[in-house]
């Protein structure tokens, strides 16, 4: 198992050097971090925006960009107006010696604005995603085992209807329902957008929306997921057979059916995870949530390539992280796999 | 299955537990507004944003020398009195300015605020080390600093400076440092870019401190008992961040937001429709307007030939019903110019506004050679169909004029390709081969900038300068049109450097007849800041100040109700 997971972990180097290089170049083509300029009232003149450019190492080429991200340019000189005048020495340390450069738009670290939006992405998405996968075992092993009963006709029909429902609509009918109706019929509204003054129950109300709509648009798939693999297990001789041997229909459902059906589910969950760390984009977006979705989004609108490859990269790193565990997570649920 | 029953009643219980929890917002102690920001400031040292948010959230913890008011009257704040040739503060010849300041001035935390946090300023902005995005025009047109006494310093120029806003009040300075915070970081890192001050600022000289910033969400304002002016009446200002202006909406709608600045154009309809929400619209210092595309050299990419020709150009401007345009996706609430200084002090009010006129438009583009020869639709000339490509930004209301301005341009047989860009595509530079810089466009919709309190116009002296192409060697050129009029480049000097009113009115007027009759853009609608706040909220409609000062300049007599 160690000398698996140690192989695992050397794989992952050279793939995550590749996929960092094709991320840089495609962020680095998304626009021009300085484009901000264009319709503010007081332009920077046209001498300042190339020394801010030289500044940010963005007249280099592509690859001497890569390179300076990587391993820093601490040890080269920058010029700063172009005509060899003014060298400054370079800052920046590289991604290898920890340092993941310094946001263009506000120039403090990268590191620090994921810092500070991480606990509010996870404090949104672990509660959200928990009770998405305990109401997705809840109701699939429901309507699995009362297959084509009317109430699992009814979870089906509700499952495809919340999945076919784009999250910006769920969303913005919930504000205006809770939000804007509920004060206009003066009843107690939900608060629109933000965390709350700081205090857990505040913080509590604040999530209730949005956790309602990331529920509801992810209920569905895994309910409908956890549904056809329970029911592909339930037809297993093994579950004839201990229907047999007499056990109660809890005890096959728990200990024969759940445990086997719930291996495919598990490569799911170990996929989907390191995206909570990702946040929800849209749904932070709509609720004001401050964190990793819109935290790379407000990247993205102005081309701060710092901050987007700090976030991309965590989340590939975490991916291969999470694939890894995954793989150990299948050893308890499934015995007969060794690596 | 009695485990999934429990669950199920636990969830009953759980969330009926949470919906007893749910009260109303509570009343709070300290009369507080909170402010509806659709963006975060990026920093709060003004000179390291471009961001109007970063200027606003600065401006209510930042005093100038003095402000601009709605009706662009010098108020002064800092400043004991604003420099005239007659009070003795300007030289006579315009090249030195002296600067008194008011006594008895402090920081929020008690430091007296002297001549030498204006002089500590002035130094650290001449500094290139600091790297500043802003001010780099002070910059270049300051020589000396010089401090006379603690009350007084004065400003010497390389010319003539006939605009102190421009140079010391606000718009031109608007931060003042703090010398007792900045110097220390100065004199040891020799730059003040990442100074902790900038992100996480502690002194403050407005008529509020910055108490609290809790990052992606919202900022907190308290009152500054040091404030030149006096104290404000609402005691606290919460700016929250809502980056989707649907939610920021119904938040106003619901009446958990009080005021929200920046209402674009395209959403004053559905603001109007709200109940107890008021809108004040000042002008912005904006005209969105039709850049057309007249460079001849192919590298990177000349604009369709038929552009160069002026009556093809003045067909568009007939071709177009602006006066609709504003009607129907406005409400009404601006109206047609032809003039780059529309709303301004400099307008030219005899110059007059193109009307609509299809069959002039029809007759232009006939007389100028291009009809539909082929039957397609579209008119033609020796082989070349009149089909041009229309770019904007993505912004929604923007995409809602191009679509019914083509449809007006495809009425007189002008065919369009509309295209849209993210602004960092769209505005990128040479270098990033930004939609503009390198002329991937035949007609460009964004907004120019016109004058307020000055008639020296960026948009004349930069974006239409014949010194100005973009090229290979002169990437950072600003006039992406292609036009050239020596003799308007000559008036825009008269603009930026005459010290004769007259003159520079006379210039103004110049340059804007040299505009209607030449179109390098078809200028659509002047574009107000628009405000919407709650009318339950505040005692009576809130003073703001124009586009060019501080939007804030009367926020000690703003007051709040209930």
């Amino acid at each position: 198992m160690t000398t698996y997971i140690i192989r695992r972990l050397l794989q992952a180097i050279p793939l995550l050097f590749i996929i960092s290089f094709i991320l840089f170049a495609l962020t680095n083509s998304l626009g021009d971090p300085l484009a901000v300029f264009a319709e503010s009232r007081q332009r920077p003149t046209a001498q300042a925006r190339e020394e801010m450019r030289r500044r940010l190492g963005l007249d280099r080429p592509l690859l001497e960009q890569y390179v300076v991200w990587l391993i820093g340019n601490d040890w080269m000189l920058v010029d700063v107006q172009g005509n060899g005048m003014v060298m400054e020495p370079g800052t920046r340390q590289g991604v290898l010696r920890g340092d993941l450069g310094i946001s263009f738009v506000t120039r403090r670290p990268a590191w620090t604005r994921i810092e500070e939006r991480l606990p509010n992405t996870l404090t949104l998405m672990i509660p959200a995603y928990t009770i998405t996968l305990i109401l997705a075992v809840g109701i699939g092993v429901y309507s699995a085992i009362r297959q084509y009963t009317f109430v699992d006709n009814l979870i089906t029909g509700a499952s495809f209807f919340f999945y076919s429902m784009p999250i910006f609509f769920i969303a913005l009918m919930t504000i205006y329902i809770f939000g804007v109706q509920f004060t206009k019929w003066d009843l107690p509204a939900l608060p629109i957008g933000g965390t709350g003054d700081g205090s857990i129950g505040d913080l509590i109300v604040h999530m209730v929306m949005p956790i309602f709509c990331l529920v509801a648009i992810q209920l569905a798939a895994y309910v409908r997921f956890v549904r056809s693999s329970m029911l592909e297990v339930l037809g297993q001789d093994y579950i004839r057979t201990a229907h047999a041997k007499g056990l109660s229909e809890g005890r096959v459902v728990s200990r024969h059916a759940l445990k086997n059906a719930a291996l495919p589910l598990v490569t799911l969950v170990g996929l989907d995870l390191p995206f909570l760390l990702a946040g929800a984009v849209v749904t932070e977006r709509i609720f004001a949530w401050p964190g990793m979705g819109r935290l790379f989004i407000e990247s993205f609108e102005r081309a701060d390539v710092p901050v987007m490859m700090a976030i991309l990269m965590l989340l590939c790193v975490m991916v291969v992280v999470f694939q890894i565990l995954t793989d150990i997570v299948y050893t308890w649920f499934d015995p007969r796999i060794r690596f | 299955m009695s485990n999934l029953r429990k669950f199920l009643g636990i969830a009953v219980v759980l969330s009926m537990a949470l919906g007893l929890a749910l009260t109303p917002i509570s009343a709070q102690d300290v009369p507080t507004l909170t402010v509806g920001f659709s963006q975060e400031p990026d920093t709060m040292n003004g000179f390291y944003s471009s961001m109007a948010f970063a200027q606003w959230a600065n401006d209510l913890v930042q005093a100038s020398l003095w402000d601009v008011s709605d009706t662009l009257e010098m108020v002064p704040v800092l400043a004991a009195e604003v420099p005239t040739v007659e009070n003795g503060g300007i030289s006579e010849d315009y090249m030195s300015y002296t600067i008194h300041l008011k006594e008895g001035l402090m920081w929020s935390d008690g430091t007296p605020l002297t001549a030498e946090d204006l002089v500590f300023t002035f130094t650290v902005l001449e500094d290139p080390a600091n790297n500043f995005l802003q001010g780099t025009a002070i910059a270049d047109a300051v020589e000396t600093i010089e401090l006379i006494d603690p009350l007084t310093f004065r400003l010497t120029f390389n010319s003539p400076k006939p605009f102190p806003e421009d140079i010391a009040g606000s718009p031109g300075l608007s931060t003042i440092l703090p010398a007792h915070i900045f110097r220390p970081v100065y004199e040891a890192e020799g730059s003040i870019e990442f100074a902790p001050e900038n992100q996480d600022p502690t002194v403050f000289s407005g008529p509020y401190v910055l108490t609290e910033w809790r990052r992606g969400e919202q900022m907190t304002f308290d009152a500054n008992p040091n404030y030149a002016l006096g104290q404000p009446q609402i005691g606290r200002i919460v700016l929250r961040f809502f980056p989707d202006t649907d939610s920021q909406y119904a938040a106003l709608e619901a009446g958990q937001l009080d005021f929200v600045p920046n209402v674009s154009e395209g959403d004053k309809p559905r603001i109007g429709e709200m109940e107890n929400v008021s809108m004040v619209t000042v002008f912005g210092g904006y005209i969105e307007s039709l850049w057309l595309n007249i460079r001849t050299e192919d590298v990177p990419r000349a604009g369709h030939p038929a552009l160069q020709d002026v009556n093809v150009r003045q067909a568009m401007r007939y071709a177009i019903d602006r006066q609709e345009i504003v009607n129907t996706l406005l409400a009404g609430t601006t109206s047609p110019t032809d003039s780059i200084y529309s709303s301004s002090p400099f307008e030219d009010a005899d110059l007059g506004v193109t009307e609509y006129n299809p069959d002039e438009a029809n007759r232009l583009l006939d007389e100028a050679g291009w009809v539909d020869s082929n039957g397609d639709g579209t008119r033609d000339r020796d082989g070349v169909e009149l089909v041009l490509r229309y770019s904007t930004t993505n912004a929604g209301w923007r995409i809602n004029i191009q679509q019914v301005a083509a449809q007006y341009l495809n009425a007189v047989g002008i065919g369009t390709v509309l295209e849209q860009y993210p602004a960092s595509e769209f505005f990128g530079s040479w270098a990033n081969s930004g939609i503009n810089a390198v002329g991937e466009y035949d007609i460009a919709q964004y907004a120019n900038n016109t004058a307020l309190t000055n008639p020296a116009n960026v948009t004349v002296y930069e974006a239409l300068n014949c010194a100005q192409f973009p090229t290979e060697t002169n990437q950072g050129g600003q006039n992406f049109t292609g036009f050239c009029s020596p003799e308007m480049d000559e008036a825009a000097q008269v603009t930026l450097t005459s010290l004769d009113p007259a003159a520079r009115l006379e210039a103004a007027f110049t340059i804007q007849s040299i505009m209607r009759d030449n179109v390098p853009l078809i200028n659509l609608f002047p574009r107000g800041d628009n405000y919407a706040y709650r009318s339950d909220r505040f005692a009576s409609e809130p003073r703001i100040g124009s586009g060019v000062g501080n939007q804030w300049f009367d926020i000690l007599n703003w007051q709040l109700v209930g």
